[in-house]
């Protein structure tokens, strides 16, 4: 386990437990001395006949080739078998000795989902209970795998006794069988997810239904385990999509509005499916009286709105699970609500309500920040302002009293008629859609 | 494989079809799903088997 151990010749050809005495064909195996973390770059390079040295270039090297080389680095350390100390049988792979890790992690899913309400869902990904949501996502992939995997079907051809051969086989079996099971479940949830977003999800429910069914009765006749995962690929986005109320009916691209006049802002609001809605207020004739109310409604994606830095903004706005960043406050998870000065009265202001059912609301007080979100790059504005000068901004103008010559927002309610002007030209027609 | 039946089988099977009766509920405006339930269910599905699974070993090894 150092690196004295990777340069370490080359094993001389004496008898091994890749090259068995019968003649039989060789057979890959981690290597228990020739290792750095698990020795699968040394069982590669015994296996292939060249230095191992040379296998951890290559997994170095594939990093930065979408990180492959890690994932087929865990993959391999999870599936191939230890060679024996002696001359015995090689050690089960990881994932054959799981099954108190099986009983592990199902435990803990089932704590996670019955102290859900307790740990505060509403702020399940953000708090304390869980510090990430790859944790969380993490604990489930791992549970679908051992699930896959304890199935039945890769069983044959791993440790124990049996043909060299066919273990050898097997392995490769188990891998071209893994790929495309997860080629077709990935399909699978796309078509399942597409149908929920396009008002066809009953049908999949319904096939949902019918697995269950398919795998009761195949529990009466030996048992159907391998129906578990087509069963959750369906479920799964179909339960998102839904609890997320993601609709494509509203449209799908990027959209920006620029409105000139306060005529000009729609009485309903904004809506998209999915994508981006940038909204830009910085050029409306605000007067110091004025008070603009605009709804947001965003299925998916990312939401932008700019308003200049004396402008109050008070929000009443949900997000199913994303984040909602105003002037630089920011509440994340799922479920969120969002009450940023509530009930203040200074003027000019911006009362903002709306939801965004999976992704993120960003609110920016700032006379020059580009507001695409495709150039934001520190924090979440990436524009002159920071968040502290936003919020100090915002602060100022939620605090400043209003004018006394007359009620707030006195004739200047959004969408009321007269001259409407156009959304940003140089995005498209009727709210510029592009990409 | 238990005696007649197998175990995970019939727990996956039943949750399923729980599973799917309340996205059919859900898509029928009976009920309203949120993501939190959403999770926990999935959550508590996935755990199930696999404690079913993991307590189930020594049937399967014979």
């Amino acid at each position: 386990m150092t690196d004295q151990d990777t340069t370490q010749q080359l094993p001389a050809p004496e008898p091994s437990p890749e090259r068995p005495d019968d003649g039989g064909p060789k057979r890959l195996l981690r290597t228990r001395e020739n290792r750095v973390i698990a020795g699968v770059a040394g069982g590669l390079g015994r296996y292939f006949n060249i230095d191992p040295v040379i296998v951890r270039i290559a997994f170095a090297i594939s990093i930065f080739f979408a990180g492959l080389g890690p994932i087929a680095y865990v993959a391999l350390a999870l599936f191939v078998p230890t060679e024996p100390e002696g001359d015995g049988e090689p050690s089960p792979p990881p994932i054959e000795r799981s099954r108190w890790l099986a009983v592990g992690v199902g435990i803990g899913l089932v704590v996670v989902a019955l102290s859900w309400g307790v740990f505060d869902g509403g702020h399940f990904w953000g708090g304390g209970f869980f510090l990430h949501p790859g944790l969380f996502l993490g604990a489930l992939v791992v549970g679908a795998i051992l699930i896959a995997r304890r199935g039945g079907g890769f069983r044959a051809g791993a440790a124990g006794t049996g043909d060299r051969a066919g273990r050898a086989g097997g392995v490769l079996l188990a891998i071209l069988i893994a790929f495309l099971a997860f080629v077709g479940l990935s399909i699978a949830a796309v078509v399942a997810a597409w149908a929920g977003a396009t008002g066809h999800g009953v049908a999949v429910a319904l096939v949902v239904i019918g697995i269950g069914v398919m795998l009761v009765l195949g529990a009466l006749n030996g048992g159907a385990r391998w129906l578990i995962a087509p069963a959750l690929a369906l479920a799964i986005p179909l339960g998102a999509v839904t609890a997320a109320d993601i609709s494509f009916g509203d449209g799908i691209g990027e959209r920006e509005y620029r409105p000139l006049s306060l005529a000009s802002v729609p009485a309903d609001g904004y809506e998209l499916g999915i994508g981006q809605l940038i909204v830009d207020l910085r050029d409306l004739d605000w007067a110091d009286d004025t008070v603009v109310e605009l709804n947001l409604d965003l299925g998916v994606g990312d939401a932008v709105v700019g308003v200049p830095s004396n402008v109050c903004v008070t929000t009443d706005f949900d997000t199913r699970a994303g984040d909602l960043q105003v002037a630089g406050d920011e509440a994340g998870g799922v479920d969120v609500h969002s009450a940023a000065n509530a009930g203040a009265t200074a003027t000019p202001r911006l009362d903002l309500s709306g939801e965004v059912d999976l992704g993120q609301l960003r609110v920016i007080n700032d006379d020059a920040s580009d507001l695409d979100p495709h150039h934001f790059h520190d924090g979440f504005n990436g524009g002159e302002a920071n968040d502290d000068e936003m919020n100090a901004a915002l602060d100022a103008a939620c605090t400043a009293p209003p004018p006394s010559t007359e009620p707030p927002g006195a004739g200047v309610s959004p969408g009321g008629g007269g001259e409407r002007d156009e959304p940003h030209a140089d995005r498209g027609d009727g709210g510029a859609e592009r990409g | 494989v238990t005696g007649d039946y197998d175990r995970v089988s019939l727990v996956a099977g039943v949750a399923v079809i729980v599973i799917g009766t309340l996205l059919l509920l859900d898509q029928e405006d009976v009920l309203s799903l949120s993501l939190g339930i959403v999770g926990a269910i999935i959550s508590a599905t996935i755990g199930a088997i696999l404690i079913v699974s993991g307590l189930g070993e020594e049937d399967r090894d014979g």
